[in-house]
């Protein structure tokens, strides 16, 4: 015991001197080192990574050009990187081990959250912090002197797409109508949309919150139907931001204005993934290639997207070009300064007066960029295209095609309920195809089955794969998704579950959630974290019942997860393999005594969950939008699937998937927007604790303590 | 003066089963009651209601004229029963001596403080012949030290009331024989005790009332003289060959080793 | 239970590591003593989650409920109250008692799995809840403690402060792990983990007993939310009530050794230090590599790393095969 905690202090030392050596490592003489705390893992890895390519660029070139001149010395630009896991907290503590390694000046994380957190330590240390993605208002109200940001703030992104309607409209818009994230960065942009419109005189016919990162905003949008806007602003990230003209589309929204989104067009994801509905729609651009500026480091923004495309093989987009202004910035004020010094590269960065290739430099008293407006941009063509504030480089705003606005519909009370009930319905079976194998399982094998959304999410990405390099139609490749997670279930139950199915519960969670962790991330690293979906031509086509639209994609979707379960109750009930299956189930040790190969059983099962998996991927890539970051919200939604129909009862988990839509959609719609969740959950608790063997199910095991 | 316990008109039933169907019983302290029947006739259940382990669909029960219908275990055992089970329920992770702690720490005469329960516990253990695997943790143990574990840990409750439910299936003779040893010096300490029993000439050996259950109901009460020749347990159950060997039996109270077969 | 030899090694190696600690800061810097802080905040959440999925068996997986419920309950109290911290604390603990107890009561009639994904369901569920009162908690966009600058309460004090009070937050939580697996409460708790109806049936009163042991869990819980919340000035709910940190917390007690009193800190220590080196050493790749090292450890050691060690100690062997053979199926 005493040589066992001897060790563990050993360890401890050593293992916190080696992070500090290795922070400080590799740095001869000459080399200036800047840090960075990046989102390289977890929700933001995407947005992280585009951060990384932009600090990257501009150290190559500022090296390239002989480094950071300071007095008479030239100095290397090295750049240290953590990886925060899009968490706040660790950001925090990275920023305050680079200040004990030394590292005093620093750049920006991505997001706003990881941007409050890094500054209150860099502010604390008398560090220096100059960051290009973090823009809530927020951040800059508390008075801090050593934070600097290069971009245009929260405040100012949908104003500028207001301006822009404003100035440049035939036809202006007259109604507009928001829907915001409810996270910080979103809601501070929301209100400054609406302080705008009010200054220009816009009436603002309703703002809805949906929750951040959904990928379902239907009972925003069917609110907002009714009040038939001109034009719909969303505050929003690129998964909401997607979600918004899909379903505007499946639900026949169609302002005359269009849509206008913060983050999300400018982005090279939203055109593939929404294709030709991408057309006509706006959003607000911290840069674009078309911008005026120049330096002496990267030209115009039109040869910085140049040199960038020549390293990394695509277009520069504003992610990146925030990311290098800011090291630029940093720069600059190290070589104004003479210094490396963090007082005087501070007071160097406070008095920065500049043009760049990024737009104009100059921080207010509270580090805000105050000098660079924020661009408007219209997706045009399939390209981005920029078309304010007006200049040389821009495009004139291109209206939307006359008559393609609808007459609306779906204003009664009771054509919304219709309408939610009807998407509630479709969607509801699609939560029932993801939970019936996770329902499966676990009634056979006692197993819950915590990587059950990764799998989800991997058959989505090979449906993906074969579309994008074969053009196979999902509904092919959904079959070849099944397939290919069969085996892989088959191979992990086989060779890893069945070594703990006799250990304690916690060990069979703790194991699949580690699967669970090592597969999201790997693809993440493999595949990136970007968000796709895939396009078909009829997916968001959709047909109308009355004032009521029924969207194609996910009716047969719907139509797929019937079959699909009615398969699976046939062959667990009349095959001999089905049956072996639902006796192991029962009696392990039965069973055995009868013959059948447990082992293999087991493996069988666990192979079919991961295959039905793979099918519910394949579609719900098909009619939404999927990335690794989404496999937590598939797993928790199979656990309450699960739970309602009965362990083991393929229907019960049918039927309780579209029991769950049908709830949350109705509780989007009439309660609130971001209730949705705090909905799906009440209900798990609620059965949990009346009625454990579920709303429709006899179970396997018995669920509680006391006796009758 | 009211019995130690009433049981009243207990039934329990599953549906259209009816495992107990009005049975009615009294024990005083010191009483041995033999509960015998067929497989299926409610035994276990039965203890299972006396002890709280199931609650009674109807009937009343009464320990020291209080009414406990419907309590929860734990407030039987804190009247004073203490009992074994069928399918052994030991504490599986912890030791002989932790076992036997436990219960001397819970059940009817509490110990609040471990000391002292620990010292309850080795003179338990010393009682019951385990003293020396208090530190083996159960699953090194054979099949009888487990029912003496599941016994001692009974037994630390220190209960007036004790239920042995199968106690010596699948022992040998000479454990048998000090088992049947341990429940007269326990009813000497005027414990009561109710045991269900297949291994019939124990039961006959040491009980003093002998009750017979046939489904979910009592089929017949008495001495074991009395049940041995009773015609509709013979039938029911018994057959001849305990008629006859209680006709050759030595009076009850003789001697400590079993009767021969 | 007298001292035996190895009880007396384990008491001074206890002391060693205690004093060890308290003396630290003289040392280590401040990113070492943030990491520490971290390290301790961690031991003590596991060993809060060992009282009721260790002890008692009933592995919760929504304890991170308590850890964000302290941490807003000094937010809020202190942003709209205007209260020092050091008042909201303790109130901070008996919202996190209460919680569980009302929680406990429903929540703790259901058995394996069921209870797991009952308790997931609570915290998600009052996640959602948090998230959806804007204007008491700043819902998605956070919740600012007003520890800075002029306006400040209570002014946050530095990094030293912090590493004590996570150390002093751990320590009580180990203490009274310790004090409740030597009481008669804790013969209980073991008597419920491993057989439910032999315990009742023996006197113990298992709703009580139950709902003690999920209260004392989260009442020490809850303040190492509080601390935490102190120390981050800005949370979110999505942090404080986060699935991972629940997942992390039983890793660490089931890799460590449930059930044990040491296990929880050994594994917090043990599963923390690699992640920091992990994500030093394998930038982008860390998570890919803790996952897969979770998964082994779990089949190879599934009884925890202190009773495998101290078993092959024992034996002067490594059973490995052993207990693979003995769980699978």
């Amino acid at each position: 015991m005493r040589r066992r905690v001897r060790v563990l202090l050993g360890l401890l030392l050593v293992t916190g001197g080696q992070a500090r050596a290795a922070l400080a490592a590799g740095a001869p003489k000459d080399t200036v080192t800047v840090g960075a705390a990046l989102s390289l893992t977890g929700s933001l890895a995407r947005e992280g990574a585009l951060t990384r390519e932009g600090y990257d660029h501009c150290a190559t070139v500022v090296n390239k050009k002989g480094g950071v001149h300071v007095g008479d010395r030239a100095y290397k630009l090295a750049l240290r990187y953590q990886d925060d896991q899009s968490t706040p907290d660790v950001a925090g503590r990275l920023v305050e081990q680079m200040n004990s390694s030394g590292i005093k000046l620093v750049l920006g994380p991505y997001g706003s959250a990881s941007t409050e957190a890094a500054a209150a330590i860099v502010e604390r240390n008398g560090q220096v912090m100059v960051e290009g993605a973090g823009a809530d208002d927020k951040i800059f109200a508390k008075g801090y002197r050593r934070i600097f940001a290069v971009l245009s703030p929260a405040s100012t992104y949908l104003g500028a797409i207001l301006r822009a309607h404003v100035e440049l409209s035939q036809d202006k818009p007259k109604r507009v109508a928001i829907v915001s994230a409810d996270d910080g960065f979103s809601k501070t942009a929301a209100k400054g949309g609406e302080a705008e419109a009010g200054r220009q005189g816009l009436e603002v016919v309703g703002v809805e919150y949906v929750p951040n990162g959904t990928t379902d905003v239907s009972s925003a949008l069917t609110r907002l139907r009714p009040k038939r806007p001109d034009l719909v602003l969303g505050s929003v990230h690129l998964q909401e931001g997607i979600a918004i003209v899909k379903q505007s589309q499946e639900l026949g929204l169609n302002p005359a204005g269009g849509f206008g989104e913060t983050v999300a067009p400018a982005t090279p994801d939203f055109i593939r993934t929404l294709g030709k509905s991408a057309e006509g729609v706006m959003g607000s651009a911290q840069w674009t290639p078309d911008v005026p500026g120049h330096d002496d480091w990267f030209g115009s923004a039109a040869d910085y997207n140049t040199s960038f495309r020549a390293k990394f093989g695509r277009e520069a987009v504003y992610h990146n070009a925030e990311a290098t202004a800011a090291c630029l910035a940093m720069v600059m004020a190290m070589e104004r300064a003479g210094s490396l010094e963090p007082d005087k590269v501070r007071d160097a960065l406070a008095g920065l007066d500049v043009d760049t290739f990024f737009g104009p430099i100059r921080f207010d008293p509270t580090g805000k960029n105050t000098a660079k407006p924020m661009y408007v941009i219209q997706i045009q063509d399939g390209k981005v295209v920029t078309i304010w504030p007006r200049g040389s480089l821009t495009q004139p705003l291109r209206p939307l095609a006359p008559g393609s606005a609808e007459a609306g519909g779906g204003t009664s009370p009771g054509e919304r309920f219709a309408q939610s009930t009807v998407y509630g319905l479709l969607q509801g079976g699609l939560y029932g195809l993801v939970g019936v194998g996770f329902s499966m399982v676990w009634g056979v094998t006692n197993i819950v089955n915590l990587s059950q959304g990764a799998l989800v999410v991997g058959g989505a990405y090979i449906a993906w794969e074969l579309n994008a390099t074969f053009g196979l139609d999902p509904l092919i490749g959904m079959l070849v998704s099944a397939l290919v997670l069969f085996i892989l279930g088959y191979a992990v139950q086989r060779s890893l579950i069945n070594l703990v199915m006799n250990a304690p519960i916690f060990m069979t969670l703790l194991l699949t959630f580690g699967l669970e962790l090592a597969t999201v991330n790997a693809l993440v690293w493999a595949l990136t974290g970007d968000y796709r979906s895939i396009p078909t031509g009829y997916a968001t086509e959709a047909f109308a019942v009355g004032g009521v639209r029924v969207p194609y994609g996910r009716l047969v979707g719907f139509a797929l997860a019937v079959a699909l379960t009615a398969a699976l109750a046939a062959f667990l009930g009349r095959t001999r393999l089905g049956r072996a299956i639902r006796g192991t189930g029962m009696d392990r040790g039965a069973a055995r005594l009868m013959g059948i190969p447990v082992a293999h059983i087991y493996a069988v099962t666990f192979g079919l969950a991961a295959a039905l998996a793979g099918a519910a991927g394949a579609v719900i890539g098909t009619v939404s939008t999927f990335s690794p970051a989404a496999a937590g919200g598939f797993t928790l939604r199979s656990f309450v699937v699960a739970v309602l129909g009965g362990l083991g009862n393929m229907w019960g988990a049918l039927a309780g998937g579209i029991l769950l839509g049908v709830v949350e959609a109705w509780g989007g719609q009439y309660l609130s927007g971001t209730l949705v969740n705090a909905i799906a959950f009440a209900v798990l608790v609620l059965v949990l604790i009346v009625r454990p063997s579920g709303l429709l199910g006899r179970p396997f095991y018995e669920a509680r303590v006391e006796a009758a | 003066m009211s019995a130690l316990l009433e049981a009243d008109g207990l039934c329990r039933h599953f549906g259209g089963l009816k495992a107990v169907d009005g049975v009615s019983l009294t024990l005083e302290p010191g009483a041995v009651v033999g509960l015998i029947g067929p497989n299926g006739a409610g035994k276990s259940t039965l203890l299972n209601l006396m002890s709280g382990c199931e609650r009674p669909t109807a009937g009343r029960l009464l320990l020291d004229g209080r009414d406990l219908t419907g309590a929860r275990p734990w407030a039987y055992a804190r009247a004073g029963v203490a009992r074994t089970f069928q399918i052994g329920k030991p504490f599986r992770r912890l030791t002989v001596a932790e076992n036997v702690t436990t219960g001397a720490l819970y059940g009817a005469e509490p110990e609040r403080r471990r000391g002292a329960a620990r010292a309850r516990c080795d003179a338990v253990l010393e009682r019951v012949g385990l003293a020396d695997r208090a530190g083996a943790r159960v699953a090194e143990l054979p099949v009888a030290a487990v029912r003496r574990l599941e016994l001692a840990r009974a037994l630390a409750q220190r209960p007036r009331l004790l239920f042995l439910d199968e106690l010596l299936a699948g022992l040998r003779a000479a454990d048998i024989a000090a088992v049947v040893d341990l429940i007269r010096s326990v009813r000497d300490d005027g414990v009561a005790v109710v045991f269900v029993e297949h291994v019939v000439r124990a039961v006959f050996a040491v009980s003093d009332t002998v009750v017979v259950l046939d489904r979910g109901q009592i089929l017949a009460q008495g001495t074991p003289d009395e049940i041995a020749v009773d015609e509709r347990v013979i039938g029911a159950y018994l057959g001849r060959r305990h008629a006859e060997r209680q006709q050759r039996q030595q009076p009850r109270g003789a001697g400590p080793e079993a009767p021969p077969c | 239970m007298g001292m035996t030899p190895a009880h007396r090694l384990g008491l001074l190696a206890a002391l060693v590591a205690v004093a060890a600690a308290v003396a630290a800061p003289a040392v280590a810097d401040d990113a070492m003593l943030r990491t520490l802080a971290g390290v301790f905040m961690f031991a003590g959440l596991a060993s809060a989650w060992n009282i009721i999925g260790g002890f008692a068996g009933y592995a919760s997986f929504g304890n991170v409920v308590f850890f964000g419920l302290g941490g807003y309950t000094v937010a809020v109290l202190m942003v709209h109250a205007r209260w020092s911290f050091w008042l909201t604390l303790p109130v901070a603990v008996g919202v996190g008692a209460v919680y569980a107890a009302l929680v406990g009561l429903p929540v703790l009639r259901l058995r394996g799995h069921y209870f797991a994904i009952a308790t997931l369901g609570v915290a998600e569920g009052t996640r959602e809840v948090v998230l959806n009162l804007p204007r008491l908690t700043g819902g998605g966009a956070g919740i600012s403690l007003p520890v800075l600058g002029a306006g400040a309460v209570t002014v946050s004090p530095g990094n030293t402060a912090f590493y004590y009070l996570f150390l002093a937050a751990m320590g009580v939580a180990v203490a009274v792990a310790f004090a409740v697996s030597r009481s008669r409460f804790g013969y209980g708790l073991r008597a419920i983990h491993d057989d439910e109806q032999g315990a009742a049936a023996t006197g113990i009163n298992t709703t009580r007993a139950k709902l003690a042991a999920f209260a004392l869990s989260g009442a020490l819980t809850a303040p190492i939310g509080a601390l935490f919340a102190f120390q981050q000035v800005a949370i979110y709910p999505e942090r404080l009530f986060s699935v991972e940190i629940t997942v992390l917390m039983v890793a660490m007690a089931v890799i460590g050794g449930v059930g044990t009193v040491v296990g929880p800190v050994i594994g917090a220590v043990g599963l923390q230090l690699l992640a920091e080196y992990l994500r030093q050493r394998y930038l982008g790749l860390h998570l890919i590599v803790f996952g897969s090292l979770m998964v082994a450890v779990v089949v190879l050691m599934p009884e925890g790393l202190v009773s495998s060690l101290s078993q092959a100690w024992r034996e002067r062997r490594l059973g490995i095969l052993d207990t693979v053979r003995r769980y699978r199926v």
